[in-house]
């Protein structure tokens, strides 16, 4: 009888030791500086929507004093070893995030350590609070160590972390996620959207599989959107206000403490592909998005005038230019890629350190200058600026023809389909 | 402080152990106690330390009271004042914080207009510590206790495994133990029995019970109605709640029973496999037995019990079943739940009353079984549905629509609810589809309930499974505490902590 518990104890040890060894060695969520080995572990395959429980201990290890924020676009696009941003920056993107999940990983960030630089990119989807968009209530889940959900510090910050990383090692959830690294490792390179490649500064590189077309993975995310967001309503709908949540309200309540800590934060409105441009208005959207433009330009001027600070520079990179409307790859064509973009929405790292030069005003000796490539939105001007959008997006959809009626064909898939 | 979770497991349990077994070397049982009351009421104020204030209030009153009515000068009619008194600031405190807006909205509704609620946050575990020291109140009344120090009293009432959701002891179970020196030492076969205890019910309740939650949440969810679930989603999920909450109290059960075996503490058994009951009276012997204990000696008794009639004695049981459903919980759903099964109590007196001369053998058979068993077992999930649903109203839409049985198929957002859960993961590679899946994972663990042995009869070897201090058992039970501990990470907190 004595020795049973010690017995019991022994074996559940050695038990839980060989499940953490595991989990360790496969290193799903690239929390551990385990092995790459290929065939087994080298594409982190679960990674990708999941970074909003992995970030938080990242950061946590690398107390930036730059950060970026955003969704993926900017995750995949802006890197943080640029070199006019702050030497530690972190990129605190996160996969489908919404504008109040944003205010709550600022809320985190900021209890890091002296945040100098905040790049936080805008894009129209976080601001949508519909329920039926699955992907961002996962990603609401979002808990940091420090911050609770008002923000203020919370005790025991260091408990949490060691119980985060004790869980990544024992967790049956991440035992599974080992398990799909496992099976995934082999096809990755050969179908789909390809495969990630994550740096613990937080950003990542995309490549597209080897057979796939760029077209069609410009159409898959289309479709995406409008089958999660937008279409058809009431089901699915874009609204910035429900009875639970305003996004406008969480964009003020983040600026306003923004300029209570006195940092200098750059606003930037997704460079999207003119084609994605073009998908918004097919879908009956544009004149949300442009109000949704307004908004953002006049909180950002209220909030200022709140706190007696000149207001944070907002540009509009949602725009026409040669670098938006970059040729997709024809049909059939898998085997050209393009310079600026992986589909509509998402953005290279070259068109991402284009976009840096330009907010930063930093002097590249590889890009040069692109004209219409961002524009610094303000009060007096925003009027005859969308007017101008407007009319290059008529001057580009009269000379895409194929590729609107193509727009036209991925709307009413989506709406037939969601109307079954 | 939850019980599963990483924190008290890797933290809280193995320091408090500790401690307690290296003070217990001192010879002097007041260290270990007074460990065991500072590790309760970090325990405890791990929630919201501002309510270990409320608690130690609540103690020290009772206690004081306790006293005064344990004076021997003390005349008969002061100490019926007394306990008044005391019992009427137990419950003031209990109303206050659990059903003051309850009241509220109640009387708005009555008056047809809205009153504002009151902003008060329910303090973890009032239910539980009121109605243990208001016992105690009435047993030190009655002359029924012996003796008491502050230091034991104070761990009687806050001892961390039954301080959140019971078992609601008497005094007479921990007081002897607490006073006995002798027993203050490290008791190596209390604490296997102990630690195997705590890893089964540890398993019930992370492995199984909240497996069960993903059937039963979502038709249950306040947007369940605009879903368009159908009739075989919601009896689907009213069986799963039924299985969902009998894993959760019993593995509750069990963990606190196996935590005090480890300190060689005994506490009363509480659940003793309440779905293989014959009748709705031999579930409340089986279900919460120191709840329905407890409303039986300090309120069905005092209210005249069945001493005053056969009307009286069914007006008696409604009016303590009524109160023990609005003990659970400040709503009207728990008081019709409640409603529901002094119902099922009295009918089930009847009956008994009316066939207590059948001697007919077949018939005994067939009342046992049939009406017995499957009808019991119909009556009690039924119930569920009231106890389990956000309203009275819900409820009865439920319960409507399993009636109606208008389609019996799974609709797809039910499916997809299901999907989203790791059992098609665990299982997708032995069975495929989803619906056979779910089948075999209810009749399993239906097949569980009903035919294996509860630990109470495991570890006093009267099952046909029994414990032993051996290999093969501390390996099954290392394996349990393995899965237990791997699925903390998607831990909910167990369903009576609410109450």
């Amino acid at each position: 009888m004595k020795k049973y518990p010690l017995k019991l104890l022994a074996i559940f040890g050695f038990l839980i030791t060989l499940l953490g060894f595991f989990n360790w060695l496969i290193n799903p969520l690239l929390l551990f500086d385990s092995p790459a080995i290929d065939g087994v572990n080298r594409y982190k395959t679960q990674f990708f929507f999941l970074q909003h429980k992995v970030k938080p201990l990242w950061a946590q290890s690398s107390r930036p004093d730059g950060l970026i924020l955003g969704s993926s676009r900017a995750g995949g696009g802006l890197n943080p070893d640029h070199s006019a941003l702050p030497e530690n920056t972190f990129n605190y993107a996160i996969p489908g995030i919404r504008i109040n999940t944003i205010a709550r990983v600022y809320s985190e960030a900021r209890l890091l350590g002296d945040l100098s630089q905040v790049v936080m990119t805008l894009d129209f989807f976080s601001f949508n609070v519909s329920p039926s968009l699955t992907q961002v209530r996962d990603t609401e889940m979002f808990e940091g160590f420090y911050a609770d959900a008002d923000g203020d510090r919370r005790p025991f910050a260091s408990l949490r972390r060691g119980k985060s990383l004790l869980q990544g090692l024992v967790s049956w959830q991440n035992t599974r996620n080992s398990i799909l690294t496992m099976r995934r490792q082999s096809a990755i390179e050969e179908r789909g959207a390809g495969f990630f490649e994550f740096t613990r500064a937080g950003n990542w590189y995309q490549t597209l599989a080897k057979g796939r077309e760029q077209r069609q993975n410009f159409r898959v995310i289309e479709q995406n959107y409008l089958d999660e967001g937008w279409f058809p309503p009431p089901a699915r709908e874009f609204i910035f206000a429900n009875e639970q949540l305003s996004a406008f309200d969480s964009y003020g309540d983040l600026l306003a403490l923004m300029y209570v800590d006195g940092v200098s934060v750059e606003l930037v409105i997704s460079p999207l592909h003119a084609r994605f441009l073009s998908a918004i208005k097919v879908a009956g959207l544009w004149e949300e998005f442009e109000i949704w433009k307004r908004q953002l330009l006049a909180i950002n001027i209220a909030m200022a005038d709140e706190a007696g600070e000149t207001p944070f520079p907002l540009w509009d990179f949602a725009d026409y230019s040669e670098l938006t409307q970059e040729r997709i790859p024809a049909e059939n064509d898998s085997s050209t890629r393009m310079r600026n973009y992986i589909d509509g929405q998402h953005y290279t790292v070259e068109l991402g350190d284009r976009l840096l030069d330009r907010i930063l005003n930093h002097q590249s000796s590889e890009h040069e200058i692109v004209e219409g490539f961002g524009s610094l939105l303000k009060a007096e001007s925003i009027d005859i600026h969308l007017v101008r959008v407007r009319d290059l997006q008529v001057e580009y959809e009269a000379s895409h023809g194929q590729e609107l009626l193509d727009l036209q064909r991925s709307v009413e898939i989506v709406k037939s389909r969601n109307s079954n | 402080m939850l019980f599963n979770s990483i924190e008290f497991l890797f933290l809280f349990l193995p320091v408090t152990l500790i401690g307690y077994f290296l003070l217990c070397q001192l010879q002097k049982a007041v260290w270990p106690l007074i460990w065991l009351l500072l590790a309760s009421l970090v325990f405890y104020g791990w929630w919201n330390p501002a309510y270990v204030i409320l608690l130690l209030i609540s103690i020290v009153f009772n206690f004081g009271f306790g006293k005064l009515l344990l004076h021997p000068g003390s005349p008969a009619g002061t100490k019926k004042h007394l306990l008044i008194i005391g019992v009427v600031f137990n419950l003031g405190l209990l109303g206050y914080f659990k059903y003051a807006n309850f009241f509220i909205d109640t009387a708005g509704l009555i008056a047809g207009s809205e009153f504002s609620s009151l902003r008060i946050v329910l303090p973890l575990a009032i239910s539980f510590f009121t109605f243990q020291q208001v016992a105690f109140l009435v047993d030190a009344y009655q002359a029924k206790v012996k003796q008491i120090d502050f230091l034991r009293y104070c761990v009687f009432v806050s001892f961390f495994p039954q301080l959140i959701a019971g078992p609601i002891v008497h005094h007479t179970e921990i007081f002897p133990r607490l006073i006995d020196s002798a027993r203050f030492r490290f008791n190596s076969s209390d604490f296997s029995q102990g630690l195997s205890q705590f890893g089964i019910g540890l398993f019930k309740k992370v492995i199984i019970a909240d497996s069960l939650a993903i059937f039963a949440n979502p038709i249950f969810a306040e947007s369940a109605s605009s879903v368009g679930f159908s009739s075989l989603d919601y009896t689907v999920g009213v069986i799963a709640f039924g299985l969902q909450i009998y894993f959760d109290f019993s593995a509750y059960s069990d963990i606190a029973i196996g935590l005090g075996k480890m300190f060689s503490i005994n506490l009363p058994v509480n659940f003793e496999s309440p779905y293989k009951s014959t009748s709705i009276i031999d579930f409340w012997r089986r279900w919460h037995i120191t709840l329905s204990r407890f409303l039986k000696d300090y309120l069905y008794i005092p209210l005249g019990g069945n001493r005053r009639g056969t009307f009286r004695r069914y007006c008696n049981l409604l009016i303590t079943m009524v109160l023990g459903g609005l003990w659970h919980g400040a709503h009207w759903h728990f008081v019709f739940w409640g409603f529901l099964h002094g119902a099922f109590l009295s009918i089930n007196h009847v009956w008994r009353h009316i066939t207590r001369n059948n001697a007919d053998q077949t018939w005994n058979i067939f009342s046992t079984v049939i009406g017995g068993r499957i009808l019991t077992l119909v009556a009690i999930m039924l119930s569920w549905i009231f106890f389990r649903a956000n309203s009275t109203a819900d409820g009865m839409s439920i319960l409507m629509a399993i009636v109606g049985m208008d389609s019996l198929n799974f609709s797809p957002a039910y499916l997809f609810s299901i999907s989203a859960s790791n059992l098609p993961f665990i299982f997708g590679g032995l069975i495929s589809d989803i619906r056979i899946l779910v089948f075999i994972y209810l009749a399993a663990l239906f097949m569980w309930v009903l035919l294996l042995p509860n630990c109470q009869q495991i570890f006093s070897g009267q099952g046909r499974i029994r414990w032993q201090p051996n290999l093969a058992w501390a390996s099954g039970i290392a394996l349990l505490l393995l899965f237990s501990v791997a699925g903390l990470d998607q831990a909910a907190e167990f369903i009576y902590f609410q109450f």
